[in-house]
Order: C-alpha cells, then structure tokens, then sequence
C-alpha cells in the first residue's frame, strides 16, 4: 500500500514539474493564455483521490510555490496596464473546478492589491465560489489556500485596506467563515470507519487549522475588547457546535496559545465554563487546564498579578472547576487527575506565593482524591507526582509547610524510597535557604517528616554508601541551624535532634553526633559569655552538659576511635573554656587520661601515631582548668608515648616538642624541659652511628636550644656540643646527595643564616658559636 | 596606567570550613564574589563535606590542599609551594607544637627556604612577621566555633602578590 503510495505520489510531482516548466517558459514568452493553460493541467494534480492526507500535502506545498510565480506575473500584468476584472474574468474558463478556484484566487489576491475594488468585496466573492468544493481533503487545502493568499490582503485596522474595503469586523468574518467551513470538512475526514487511521490522518492536518487562529491573533484591531466581544464568541460557537473531540480540543489549546495571557485572565470565566460543561466527554479538559494554568503561572513571574485579582478570583475558578473535575468525573484516570492537581499546586504556588490556606486547601483536596483510590492505583508515575506534591512548596514555603494538616497524610501513600526522596529534599530546602531552626513545635514536624533518614524501620532499603554518607551529612548540616535567642530554647530544640539521633545506629551517629557535639559545644561557649546564669538551670548545668558530651564521644568510640580521640581533644578545651576554677579537675584528668589509652591501644599508623600524639601535646598545653599534679601526670604520659614512637626520629622530635608543654604561657617548669632536650639527645646519639642522616635532629635540637634560650637556663656548653656533632657527622649525611640530603643542607644553611644575624645583633649566647 | 593597576596574581587563602560537622553551608555571597577572580587557592584544611571541595573547586580547579586533623589521611601535612618568585610554607597547625607560635613555624620554614607560613587551626585571622618571615592565618570562613579565639568571625583572606618582587 505504501508503495503505491509513494508511486502515486512521484508520478504527480512529476506532472506538476514538468507542467510547471512549460508554464514558466510560456511566462516569459508572455503567451498569457497558454501560460494559464498549462497552470491549469499542473492545478489539476490537486484534484487527486489517490493520495493520503500527508502525501496530499506534500504535493500542494509544490503547487503552492509554483504558484508564486504566477502570481508574479500577474502582478506585472496589472503594471503594465491590463485589467485585473479581465484577468478575473478569464481565468474562470478553466475546465476543472479545482484549478479554476485556485487561479481566481490567486487573481483576486492581487485584484485586492489594486484598490480597484474593496478588499471585502472580493473576499467575500471567493469565499462563496469556494463553497463548491466539498470534498474533505480537497476542500481543506483549497481553503488554505485561500487563507494563506489573503494573509496581508484584510481589511485591518491600520492597513491599507481599511476603510472603503472594509474594517476589522471584515476581516474577522473573513477568517471566522473560513474556519468554520474547514472545521466542518475536517470533521467529515473521520468517517465511520477504520477510526485510528482517521484520526491520525486528521492530525497531520491539524495545522491548515490552526493557521486560521494565527490569523486571527495577528490582526491588529484584535483588541482585548474585540477579543473578548466578538472573537472569542464565535470561537466558542464553532467549538460546541461542532460535537467533534478532536476539533474541540484542539482548537482551544491553539487559541489559548495564539492569545496573549492578558486576554485569557480576562476571559478566564467563560473559557473555563465553556471545557467544563460544554464538551464532548473525552475531550482531554485536563490538558487544557494544566496548558493554561502553566502560561499563567509563567505569566505571574513578570507581572505582577494583583492588577487582576481584584476584579476576578482566578484561583477560586480555578479551584471551583477543578473540584467539580475531581469530584464528578470518574473517567478521568487517578494519575492524570494528579497531574492536574499538580499543575495547579505550581500555579497557586507562583500566582499566590503567600497565600498559605491556598496550598493547605489544594493539599486536602488531593488527599480527598488519594483517600478514594485503592492501593494498586498508586503507580510509580502516581508516586512521583505525590512527590512532586509534597517538594514543590518547599521552594517557596520552606518549612511552614510542615504545619499544614495534610501534608503528612499525603506522605503515607509513599512507599519507602519515595518517603525518603522527600525528607531528603525538605532537608536540602532548608539548609539551602539557610532556614533558622527556632520553633520547638516545627522541630518535632521537620524530625517526623526526615524519620527515613534518621531511623532504620521495617521498610528500609539499602542505599549505595556514597548516598547513604550524603544523605547523613546533609542531616548534620541542619543541627547548625538550631538557633534561639534563649539559650535553654536552643537547647530544648537541639535535644529534640540528639534524642532521636540516640535512635539511629552507629553507622548514622557517626556523623550526627559530632555535629550535635560541636552544637552543644557551642552552646556552653555562648551560656558562658552571654549568660552565665543558665548555668543553673537544671537542664544546662555544667554536669549535665558535660556528661552528656562525654556519652555522646563514648558511643563513637567502639567504631571509630580516632574520631573519639579528636572529639576529645576538642572536649578538653571546651571544658577549659569555661572552667578557670579546675571545679572539674578530675573529670577532664579523666578524659585527658582516656586520650592516652587510646592513642596508645587504637591507634595503629605509625605517621598517624606521630601527627596525633602532637596535636595531643598541643592540645594539653593550652590547658589551665587541670591542677598541676594532674597536669604533669598527664604531660609525662603524652611524653612517654612520644618515646616510644616508631622512628628513631620521630621519637626524637616528639620528645623535644614535648618542652612545649612544660614551659608556656601557663606552664613554667625548666627541670622537665631540660630532660626532654636530654632525652632526645640520647635517643639521636644512640642512633646516628647507624643513620647518619640523623643529624637533622640535631638541628631541630639546636633550633629548640635557640627557641628556650632566650626563657630559660640553657647552658652554653651543650649548645656548643650539639653545634660540633652536627657538624661532624654533616658531610657523612650529605654524601648520597639525595632529597633528604638536600632538605638538611637547606635547613642547616638557614639555621647557620639564623645564627650569623643573631651573632650581629649582638644577642647574648650567640656569641661564641663559629659556624 | 596599566602597571599602576596590575596587582599581580591573586591567591585566595582560606580555612578550617568544617561543612557539616560544625557548619551548615558556606554563604552564597561569597561564591559570587570570589567566581573568577583568583589565580591560586590555598586552603588550609578541615572542608567537612565533600560539598565544600566542590564550592572551592568551583572559585578555582587548583587547590593547594594541606590535611587538618578532621581530614583524610591521603592529603599531605605540610605543602611547600611556590608562587612567582615568593615561597609558601602551608600547613594546617594543629600538629604544630605550640599552635600558631611565629618562632615555632619559622623553624619549619628553614627547611624550605619558604618566606611566608600559611596556618590555621586557631579560627582567628591573622597577619604578623618575624625576622623577615611573614604569617598569615585566615581562620575559618565558615566561621565555626573552635579556635582558641573568643570571638566567633569570619574571615577570608586574600593576598595580591606582585609576581616580579621581592
């Protein structure tokens, strides 16, 4: 069949080419008459039976530019003084209807163009001889045809044509007649038979339709008022009394895109009557509504919508009609209905941004909607849009939304994966929009709707780690919102967070118990320095606080001691914030204590062992809320633990940063800075034989000596010992000459350029060293 | 004209973002701002979340990266680096004994030959000089609690270096 089809149409296009080529030639021997003649054989192609609706198409777009060329020449013709009535009158010998027609169209297009006549005069002329062709297919183009020649030929307001030819009513009769008829002849193209195929074939056409609103749309005298007094009517009337599904649906949607939104909002009333209650059952209502709510909505982004609330309360028509829809109408599928509600949920959301009762009704209605379906209608697609329901607020709501009574009813026709999509992006609103978290009662809504996230109930389903750690980490971020202007407020909140976090497991309060930590950290920071008071309330006592931190790293611990180890050290010196009395002296002598077993049972890496036992170090010099016994306990453990270190000189340098701790702005004990420097002497010296390259701990050493020289006793004596060894066991060291090699040299330079300056400067003890 | 207004490359030096565990997000303002503008980026450690690599990577795809003590183990401890004709010594500071000591750093620095000390750990912006050696610290930009510092800001820095002086 479609073989045959492909052969009808070559051969036509064929004919038309090559009667096409004669009529030029003819043309431009000005042998009118047979110039006509052969236009007449090509026209004559369009009077085919054999072509679908496309390939009939196809063939009239050729004709239609060969045409042109006629049309050319006719124009010409009026120029050089022959006249347009002959012309008009001789065309009409043509034997066949059909070419006959689209000559004296074409003729009377340029007839138009004289002022000879008024324009509606012969508008109107062809319009009746036209009527003859009554054929569906046929029909259809040579009314396009005739829409397409009159394109700038209509009397509107402002042409050329206005005035004796006619005016705007005119021209709006003109396009309206057309379109009735073509509507009238598409209708008949369904048939009674082979019903898709029609259809289809209808479809493909669609535009030879549509081409008629465009028209209409682009008449300058089409004001709003003449739109809406005498454009939209007859509109309205071709619509209904058609009875045809597809012409009336399509045929709105193109007039609801031809339009300007201004006219719509002023016409919303009708429009929206006319699809509610005067269509054919199957027109797709649904489509129409979400097309129009979505221009509208787009609308209210630039304009701004108040200028035409006043007179009309779109969305109470909106919402009337809508609900009528949900309400009556069983046929509409459960899934599109909630496309539709959707649609409007985004429109109110943009056109209304305030208007929270607004969201909370259209949230009811939904739930209404759920409440009668069964189970198995809740289809993915059906989820999703539930989905969509229950985010697209949050964009402009953030978490008012979570006081609406229907919002949680909604999320109980989600399965688990859905559930979990939604508090993941409640979350992301909120941290997004950097939403303080300061209403107790909104706290315990946001924990209920993100329970997918913080629990692992019956319906859990494993996620990919890397989104399981996101998901985690974006919780975390909320806690740092948590903020009052009452502390014991900001407390009662961030409790609220922990309390359920203790409900999670180990693999959850990895990340949000630090964050609740350092929250809590924070808030005994802010108590101390704003309001000392609250100290005394039962919930904020010191105790209380610090023994809650201190259950909070415990839980850590078994999993992940490093992080405890860190956590810890951070704890100490909040404690040492805010405890200059040592009232918990042995508390945190416990907790330092605890630092030490750690660091000394868990801690495996040997590089990890080194940075850590020095970040150990520099922690416990900044502590003053410890008493000294303790504290030199403490620093002589950390001490030990340096000397035992892997490395030769690691070792070395772990027990000579070790001063640091014993002589600082609190401390002030040379005894035990002097043993340090002794013992990470005889740990170098026991080693060099061996490594040679360990002379670099002999510099670090002279650079020490240097640092405590200028606090503390340091006898010359040793200073010049160190001085000699370095530079003994130097040229051994630098040999190989490979990168370590290479740092030493640099580092002894530097330090020899130290000493050399301070030498000049005169500084005491510098005085006898020769380098 | 032009060389009066000519200021050299731009770094960008910041820290200590903690995205997640202490912070909630990093302000948007900064991020236009900053878009664009900079030629280097040194950032001293402790980003928290992935996200905050990505916003930093997002100012500029370089990152001089050194590790803080709620990193990673795979990014080094101490960078040295080179800009121009200027040399950095970065590193985080908290495994530095004692914490932000210009004495302490200097010592480092030897190593290196470095004439500028990047640092944070202590949250507090700081600039001071030592001997010819200069220290910069841009505390946190996120502006977190846990420096040595009472008051809680945040500071970023950004330094113009004129690549031909000394």
């Amino acid at each position: 069949m479609d073989d045959d089809q492909e052969k009808y149409l070559e051969d036509a296009r064929k004919v038309v080419k090559e009667q096409a080529y004669f009529m030029r030639a003819s043309l431009d021997k000005a042998q009118l008459k047979d110039a006509l003649r052969y236009s007449s054989a090509m026209l004559s192609e369009l009077r085919t039976s054999l072509l679908t609706p496309r390939n009939y198409y196809m063939l009239f777009m050729q004709v239609f530019d060969e045409m042109r060329i006629l049309e050319g020449y006719f124009k010409e013709e009026y120029r050089r003084g022959r006249k347009m009535q002959d012309l008009y009158e001789s065309v009409q010998h043509a034997t066949y209807v059909i070419p006959r027609l689209y000559l004296l169209i074409t003729v009377g297009s340029v007839f138009i163009q004289t002022h000879e006549i008024g324009a509606k005069v012969i508008l109107a002329d062809l319009i009746e001889t036209i009527k003859s062709v009554q054929h569906p297919l046929r029909g259809l183009f040579i009314r396009y045809y005739f829409l397409k020649m009159c394109k700038d030929r209509l009397p509107d307001t402002g042409s050329e044509y206005e005035g004796e030819g006619g005016n705007i009513d005119d021209a709006i009769e003109v396009i309206i007649r057309n379109l009735t008829e073509m509507n009238k002849l598409w209708i008949r193209m369904q048939g009674s038979k082979e019903k898709s195929r029609r259809e289809r074939e209808r479809l493909d056409l669609k535009v030879t339709i549509g081409e008629n609103i465009t028209r209409l749309s682009n008449l300058e005298g089409v004001s709003l008022e003449t739109y809406k007094s005498k454009v939209l009517p007859k509109i309205q009337e071709i619509v209904v009394s058609s009875k045809d599904v597809i012409s009336q649906g399509y045929i709105i949607d193109c007039t609801i895109q031809a339009f300007p939104d201004e006219y719509h909002l002023n016409t919303l009333e009708e429009l929206l009557r006319m699809c509610t209650t005067q269509l054919e059952p199957n027109v797709d209502i649904k489509n129409i509504f979400i097309l129009l709510m979505n221009r509208l909505a787009a609308f209210a982004l630039n304009n701004d919508m108040n200028n035409y609330n006043q007179e009309i309360d779109i969305y109470t028509m909106f919402k009337a009609n809508i609900d009528k829809m949900l309400d009556s109408n069983n046929q509409i599928e459960f899934k599109n209905l909630l496309d539709l509600q959707v649609s409007f949920l985004d429109f109110t959301l943009k056109c209304y941004p305030n208007k929270s009762e607004y969201i909370n009704s259209i949230l009811k209605s939904c739930c209404r909607l759920c409440q009668k379906q069964n189970e198995n209608d809740f289809t993915e697609e059906c989820q999703k849009n539930i989905v969509k329901f229950l985010t697209l607020p949050l964009d402009t709501m953030s978490l008012s939304i979570l006081t609406m009574d229907e919002y949680p009813n909604l999320m109980k026709y989600l399965p688990f994966q859905k559930k979990r999509q939604v508090a993941i992006k409640i979350c992301q609103a909120v941290v997004n929009l950097h939403q303080v978290i300061h209403d107790y009662q909104i706290t315990q809504e946001l924990l209920r709707f993100i329970q997918p996230l913080l629990i692992t109930e019956a319906d859990y389903v494993d996620i990919p780690e890397q989104e399981f750690e996101e998901e985690q980490q974006l919780v975390a971020r909320l806690v740092h919102l948590v903020s009052h202007q009452d502390l014991e407020q900001q407390n009662r909140i961030l409790q609220s967070f922990i309390a359920r976090f203790l409900k999670g497991d180990i693999q959850r309060q990895r990340y949000t118990l630090p964050a609740s930590i350092f929250a809590l950290f924070k808030l005994i920071h802010e108590i101390h320095f704003n309001n000392q008071e609250l100290f005394s309330n039962q919930q904020l006592t010191k105790v209380t606080l610090f023994n809650q931190i201190k259950s909070l790293i415990e839980l850590i611990q078994p999993n992940h001691p490093e992080l405890a180890l860190r956590l810890y050290l951070n704890f100490l010196l909040a404690i040492n914030e805010v405890d200059q009395a040592q009232e918990f002296n042995e508390f945190t002598y416990d907790i330092g204590s605890g630092i030490i077993s750690i660091f000394q049972d868990e801690i495996g890496d040997s590089n990890v062992k080194f940075t850590t036992i020095h970040t150990i170090m520099a922690t416990f010099s900044k502590l003053t809320c410890i008493e000294a016994e303790n504290y030199d306990t403490l620093a002589s453990n950390a001490t030990s633990q340096a000397a035992k270190l892997l490395k030769k000189h690691e070792q070395a340098t772990g027990v000579l940063n070790a001063t640091h701790m014993f002589y600082n702005e609190h401390q002030k004990i040379p005894q035990r800075v002097l043993e340090c420097f002794k013992k990470a002497l005889k740990i170098a010296s026991s080693s060099i034989g061996q490594n040679p390259k360990l002379v670099y701990v002999y510099i670090c050493i002279l650079n020490k000596y240097f640092y405590f020289a200028q606090h503390i006793e340091v006898k010359e004596q040793d200073i010049l010992e160190v001085v000699k060894t370095i530079q003994e066991k130097l040229p051994l060291a630098l040999k190989d000459n490979d990168d370590q090699s290479k740092r030493i040299k640099i580092y002894w330079n530097n330090t020899v350029e130290y000493i050399r300056i301070k030498k000049k400067g005169g500084l005491f003890g510098f005085a006898n060293i020769n380098v | 004209m032009t060389q009066e207004l000519n200021y050299g490359d731009l770094v960008l030096v910041c820290g200590d973002i903690y995205l997640g565990t202490r912070s909630n997000g990093i302000p948007n303002k900064l991020k236009n701002l900053l878009q664009n503008k900079v030629q280097h980026l040194i950032f001293t450690g402790n980003s928290g979340d992935k996200d905050s690599i990505e916003w930093l990577k997002s100012i500029y795809p370089t990152i001089h990266q050194v590790r803080g003590q709620y990193d990673d183990d795979d990014i080094p401890e101490n960078k040295f680096i080179t800009i121009g004709t200027w040399k950095f010594f970065i590193t985080h500071g908290h495994q530095i004994v004692p914490w932000g000591d210009e004495e302490t750093l200097s010592i480092y620095m030897k190593e290196q030959d470095a004439d500028i000390a990047i640092y944070g750990n202590l949250h507090e912006q700081k600039v001071s000089k030592l001997d010819k050696k200069y220290f910069l610290s841009p505390g946190s930009i996120t502006g977190v609690y846990g420096g040595m510092n009472q008051n809680i800001r945040k500071p970023i820095r950004c330094i113009s270096i004129q690549v031909n002086q000394q």
